[in-house]
């Protein structure tokens, strides 16, 4: 049973508003930087929208104690949003979703995070990225980039896959779709599928010097841009990357109720695996508590939990953090935990210390461009249409 | 920004083009050939040269050179460039030389990336 | 095929090796309980085999490839079948569940009495047999270094394969290395898959 702690907000509407009122500047200074734009109605609707929600949602997850159901929010939030804003911005700057060769001579491809998993090898032994993007400057300069995926690594580990990344969002949201999962029993041993990927596209990139994954695999590509068909060889590409998206981030989710994507291709999610070892923050199982009901292994998107991982009283390196495990629960043996102190004590307080940096990065992401996206709806109502 | 500065970020002569080897000038262009750079992880395999194009104003409809990339006084490739739309040419002369990998516009320039053959 | 290509091989398939040639050490260097130094010296003899078994493919396959590939004029397209064939077999391989063989005592690769005048020659010679265990990776490092169609370059070839798959062994001395040997197997397999499935393409690609 779950003891009234000193530091749980869970039923307390004072101490939940007491510890969201921190995040609340926090929200401020990164969704608006200290001065909201209110210079025009469907800015000052767009922000208004934006702060009451992220607020709304910080506030629930402290008041509930239930963390996954307002987490998904978001994150599903983040992942739509982030995809419209991105596809409308490529419209206006190129007139389409595809780059083509000038933008790569030019070195003007944005970014992405999963990158850094091909860069690595050649970085070390070339000294230099092989990315046709620029270094500062510009939309997901790789500097930047980087800072980013540093910086998360050290602070939440695999969290990012729950809280920050803009893509995991997608199938996060299809593998909610139903209720009772077609698919009932899948063998754990296929969340190991992402890091024969992560090794394959790391070497294959290294020796061709080229980012392999994001010129063949990325379903993603699918919502944000690819590359124009001019040859027979992209054209297969894109046959590719839009079958995984349709398999892999649609379908199988539906069936499974697992974010397949996630657990079984991203390379990123695999490197991001190992940062969990170096992270401060965990998810643990109370063994004292927990009544080997398994529902947490049903429960859990991405194959981290299994017998073996429940007798060891943690899951596996591939956790997440997205909180589903802890939700599922009935005994409250499941927790978020911080690592060297004691298992069955202040989870509330290492519970509220992981909020933090873990909300904040969804803040973070999801700020931007959920203005912007309210303001193209907004456009859309009254203009008829998205883009001017 | 100080992760700018780091030694490794830069982006690979791959895709930046490389370094400047020698631009002169020819037909009312202005020819830049880069040095060659290394395809491979470790070097010592193929690689890729880039040569580009310009012109105060605008560029012709029709550009049609014979380049000689690293300047032993032997042809090397003949390419021919439609600015217009776009299709290139390219007609190897030396054995070193594979295949056009990108041709575009970029800006107010012409860029072609030349696959070369150790 | 560059020499990189060859340390890549290694390295993308070498996890396998290690799920599949590190259970035929690890028993032995358990069973006889030495320092984390004399472990190293073992698994250095253990490579040391292995290696000398790679070198010894590695010229024959060079000399296959310089008689009987580099003369013909079909070469491409044979490399191209020998790549889809192998690959194939690399994606099966990745699918099939193989049963260990074991270095400890009762199955020694030498005579008992060799064993023990001269105990270095056990890892040695246990080396030596795996180098010779006729798996996918294996197969296609064969194809990769006939494809040189030199029986130098193909030794080396070799050689830079066995580097890459060597790096897998560095750990072995620090046995508790090995309570994660399920998770590596797993990925071996998966990545096996992955690497046969992008030379099932390359292979493809030659014929084309």
């Amino acid at each position: 049973m779950k003891s009234k702690s000193f530091y749980s907000t869970q039923g307390s509407i004072w101490k939940s508003t007491l510890l969201t009122f921190p995040m609340i500047l926090l929200i401020l200074l990164f969704v608006a930087g200290g001065r909201p734009d209110l210079s025009t109605p469907e800015k000052s609707i767009a922000f208004l929208v934006t702060f009451v929600f992220l607020t709304a949602l910080f506030f629930l997850i402290l008041y509930t104690g239930k963390t996954d159901r307002y987490r998904a929010a978001g994150f599903i939030t983040l992942a739509l949003f982030f995809a419209l804003t991105f596809i409308v911005n490529l419209i206006r700057e190129r007139g389409a979703m595809t780059f083509n060769q000038e933008n790569m001579l030019a070195c003007e491809i944005p970014f992405c995070h999963i990158v850094t998993t091909m860069i690595i090898i050649p970085a070390l032994i070339t000294k230099s990225i092989i990315f046709p993007g620029s270094i500062i400057g510009g939309f997901a300069a790789i500097a930047s980039m980087l800072v980013i995926v540093i910086g998360v690594s050290l602070a939440l580990g695999r969290g990012f896959c729950s809280w920050g990344c803009f893509y995991g969002g997608w199938d996060d949201g299809t593998s909610r779709i139903m209720r009772k999962p077609k698919i009932k029993k899948i063998n754990p041993v296929f969340r190991w599928i992402s890091f024969a990927v992560l090794l394959i596209v790391a070497l294959i990139s290294a020796v061709a010097l080229n980012p392999v994954y994001c010129d063949w695999l990325c379903p993603f590509k699918t919502v944000t841009e690819f590359e124009k068909i001019t040859s027979f060889t992209v054209l297969m590409k894109t046959v590719v990357f839009v079958s995984l998206f349709a398999a892999l981030v649609i379908i199988l989710p539906v069936l499974t109720g697992k974010r397949i994507q996630c657990t079984t291709l991203c390379p990123m999610g695999a490197l991001m695996a190992l940062t969990n070892k170096i992270n401060a923050f965990d998810v643990r199982i109370n063994k004292n508590v927990c009544n080997n009901c398994e529902n947490c292994v049903k429960a859990c998107p991405t194959l981290s939990l299994s017998k073996e991982d429940m007798a060891a009283g943690r899951p596996s390196i591939t956790c997440m953090k997205c909180g589903k495990c802890i939700d599922t629960c009935t005994k409250h043996a499941i927790l978020y935990h911080i690592k060297g102190t004691p298992v069955d004590r202040n989870f509330s307080l290492a519970r509220n210390l992981f909020l933090y940096p873990a909300y904040l990065l969804l803040v973070i992401f999801l700020g931007g461009p959920m203005q912007t996206g309210i303001i193209l709806f907004m456009n859309l109502i009254k203009t008829g249409h998205l883009i001017n | 920004m100080k992760m700018a500065e780091l030694p490794f970020m830069k982006v690979h002569p791959i895709y930046s083009g490389g370094e400047l080897n020698r631009e002169y000038k020819k037909d009312s262009l202005i020819i830049r050939v880069n040095n060659p750079v290394d395809a491979t992880l470790f070097g010592g395999g193929n690689q890729v040269v880039q040569v580009t194009f310009s012109r105060k104003g605008q560029l012709p409809g029709l550009i049609d050179q014979t380049i000689d990339y690293n300047f032993d006084n032997h042809p090397d490739f003949k390419v021919t460039i439609n600015t217009i739309s776009g299709e290139t040419n390219l007609i190897p002369i030396d054995k070193t030389v594979e295949s056009l990998w990108l041709s575009s516009k970029v800006k107010e320039d012409w860029v072609i990336r030349v696959n070369l053959e150790r | 095929m560059n020499y990189s290509a060859g340390f890549v091989l290694g390295l993308s398939t070498g996890v396998v090796c290690l799920a599949y040639c590190g259970p035929v050490i690890v028993p032995y260097l358990m069973g006889e309980g030495n320092t984390i130094y004399k472990n190293a010296g073992s698994v250095s003899l253990f490579l040391t085999g292995r290696l000398m078994a790679y070198i010894m493919v590695g010229l024959l396959a060079g000399i296959v490839g310089k008689t009987l590939l580099q003369p013909s004029s079909l070469k491409t397209v044979l490399m191209g079948i020998l790549y889809m064939l192998l690959s194939v077999l690399l994606i099966i391989y990745g699918f099939h569940r193989f049963r260990e063989i074991c270095l400890g005592r009762s199955h020694l690769p030498v005579k008992k009495s060799y064993a023990r005048r001269w105990p270095f020659i056990v890892p040695l010679a246990g080396g030596f047999a795996t180098g010779l265990n006729i798996c996918p990776p294996f197969l296609l490092a064969i194809t990769g270094a006939m494809e040189t169609g030199d029986i130098a370059r193909s030794a080396w070839f070799f050689i830079m394969f066995f580097l890459g798959t060597a790096i897998y062994f560095i750990p072995l001395p620090f046995i508790g290395f090995f309570r994660k040997q399920a998770a590596l197997r797993i990925i071996g397999k998966f990545a096996a898959i992955l690497a046969g499935i992008i030379y099932l393409y390359k292979g493809i690609i030659m014929i084309i």
